[in-house]
């Protein structure tokens, strides 16, 4: 993984979301073959979808869906975890990561809230 | 001791005026531009911390030293300024409050510790409009 790649199909995913089109550049097939598999998608939908332009330009828009989505919901669900369990409700803060994992497909994401669980029970913050 | 130092901020959300006691100690009141500036009411989101020295402006009542909150509050203050211009407006504002929150939590956050350059993530928020946790987040190699 490069936070390159990442940055550069957020780039596309904004710029098709603005009503441009993808760009001819003979490095896109291969940025998403490597981005597929950092949102929890196969190669083998990458590799199909890489038959058309219209398919392609649906497949960034999914990379960048994921990514966007997934970030929002790791916001979300780090700061209601983190009021939970300032107020004692180690329980509740465990509830909403669990919840939050469950809906997350991007191995990235799930890696961090794992992280989150894994000190959930900690007394401090520090 | 660590865990009592983090309580005024999760009693200063839940029961504000409980800790209206210790953000009125006697001569605490100019501890800095920072926080004189930082007097925005708290905002659905804002970390604990965040919104602890909005209505506080005492560190020590918030858990944080006053480095550590002159860092949060001037980094959420550059962000905000940086953001407010008119051609950056626009009918969603929910983004601007995800990058101040995430930047915040990247330079707290301790536990899990989070990993990465928290300016740089910033910069790349404003202009993708979401955090880049491949960048920075919790497990974040430095």
């Amino acid at each position: 993984m490069t936070s390159d790649d990442w940055r550069k199909v957020i780039d596309l995913g904004l710029a098709l979301a603005n009503g441009a089109e993808l760009p001819q550049d003979p490095e896109l097939p291969a940025l998403l073959r490597r981005m597929a598999p950092q949102v929890g998608m196969t190669r083998a939908d990458a590799e199909s979808a890489l038959g058309s332009a219209p398919d392609t330009a649906a497949l960034v828009k999914e990379i960048h869906r994921r990514t966007r989505e997934g970030t929002y919901r790791l916001g979300r669900t780090f700061g209601a975890s983190d009021l939970l369990k300032e107020s004692g409700d180690r329980a509740g803060a465990r509830k909403v990561l669990e919840d939050a994992m469950a809906a997350e497909v991007v191995p990235l994401y799930r890696a961090q809230l794992q992280a989150y669980l894994d000190h959930v029970d900690d007394l401090d913050d520090t | 001791m660590n865990a009592i130092r983090w309580v005024p901020a999760g009693l200063c959300l839940a029961f504000i005026s409980g800790c209206s006691t210790v953000a009125h100690a006697p001569g605490r009141r100019s501890t800095g531009e920072y926080l004189a500036q930082a007097a925005d009411a708290c905002r659905p989101g804002d970390l604990s911390t965040v919104c602890c020295l909005k209505k506080h402006r005492l560190p020590e009542a918030c858990g944080m030293t006053e480095s550590e909150a002159a860092t949060l509050m001037q980094g959420t203050r550059e962000f905000e300024k940086a953001t407010s211009t008119a051609a950056n407006d626009d009918a969603d504002d929910g983004w601007r409050q995800h990058c101040i929150d995430m930047y915040a939590r990247c330079q707290s956050t301790k536990k899990p510790h989070w990993g990465g350059p928290c300016g740089s993530c910033m910069e790349r928020c404003k202009g993708q409009r979401q955090w880049p946790f491949d960048m920075c987040g919790p497990g974040v190699a430095q």
